[in-house]
């Protein structure tokens, strides 16, 4: 599609660079509307929010999620989730992601739900190739897949 | 050729920010240009291995015989951490010139460390 609309913008007589950046343009657009329909169609619109962001290891703060969208949340699942990120630069990025740490949250919907990071948890951290991320995922099975939000929560390191 | 590190707190384990402190001695066939102390910590397991050097002491006008003390200071984060597909972990280094033109140093003496609130490992995998 981007090659045929290259030729029609030559046919135009429009400049090469000038239908490069515009064609760009396009495909950003493309992408945003396309993810944003999307989620109309699938997402949950979930929502979350927390207490206290960030939060300091040993602390306790709260969480209520709130689904907009409830026809699309069958089987809905909320959970505080701890996870490593790898990342593997060679002729091509692969990405590995392995959870350390899923606690549904029971109820988060009706009332907000406690969660307590233990002192002696890994705070969150960002390096090149290396992450460790927290965060709430909300899960939902719709248009005959699994829709996964991710909200992060910062966790800093517990007071000396 | 041989090379030492020994640090003043034996059970080489920090809390963040915690000064290590400790001296490197060597015995060498000549007497290096320069020689390196180095607080680095790095990655084990899947993805790209991942080395940052946080602090570095450079040893200047050492003989082929000698012993010098080195202070670093730890930074806050990260922990040593053993993780399910990785692992974080920490380390003091002696580095010297590079024997042949194309390594440019040689790794001399290494320790690892912990440094952590608790001074142990944060992770599930805490041998």
């Amino acid at each position: 599609m981007m090659v045929v609309g290259y030729f029609v913008l030559a046919a135009l007589h429009v400049d090469p660079f000038v239908s490069f950046v515009l064609l760009c343009g396009v495909l950003v657009f493309a992408g945003f509307a396309v993810s944003a329909t999307a989620e109309l169609l699938w997402g949950t619109g979930a929502r979350v929010s927390v207490s206290r962001q960030p939060v300091r290891a040993g602390e306790t703060f709260r969480v209520r999620c709130d689904i907009g969208r409830t026809q699309n949340a069958q089987g809905l699942r909320v959970m505080w989730q701890g996870r490593e990120e790898a990342v593997l630069r060679a002729y091509d990025t692969t990405r590995f992601v392995e959870p350390f740490l899923r606690q549904e949250l029971i109820d988060v919907q009706k009332a907000s739900a406690s969660i307590e990071i233990p002192l002696d948890a890994m705070p969150s951290f960002s390096a090149k190739n290396v992450r460790i991320v927290w965060s709430i995922v909300v899960e939902a099975r719709a248009g005959g897949g699994l829709v996964q939000n991710d909200f992060p929560v910062l966790v800093l390191p517990a007071r000396s | 050729m041989t090379a030492t590190i020994v640090l003043r707190k034996p059970d080489g384990r920090f809390e963040p920010r915690e000064r290590v402190d400790g001296s490197a001695s060597w015995s060498l066939e000549h007497a290096p240009a320069w020689l390196e102390v180095r607080l680095a910590w790095h990655t084990e397991g899947k993805g790209t291995k991942e080395v940052v050097v946080i602090g570095l002491e450079r040893l200047r006008g050492v003989s082929a015989q000698d012993q010098r003390t080195f202070g670093l200071t730890l930074p806050e984060m990260p922990y040593t951490y053993h993780g399910r597909i990785v692992s974080i972990l920490w380390s003091v280094a002696v580095f010297g010139p590079g024997g042949r033109f194309w390594h440019r140093e040689q790794l001399l003496a290494t320790l690892p460390i912990v440094v952590s609130p608790t001074r142990e490992p944060i992770g599930e995998r805490r041998t």
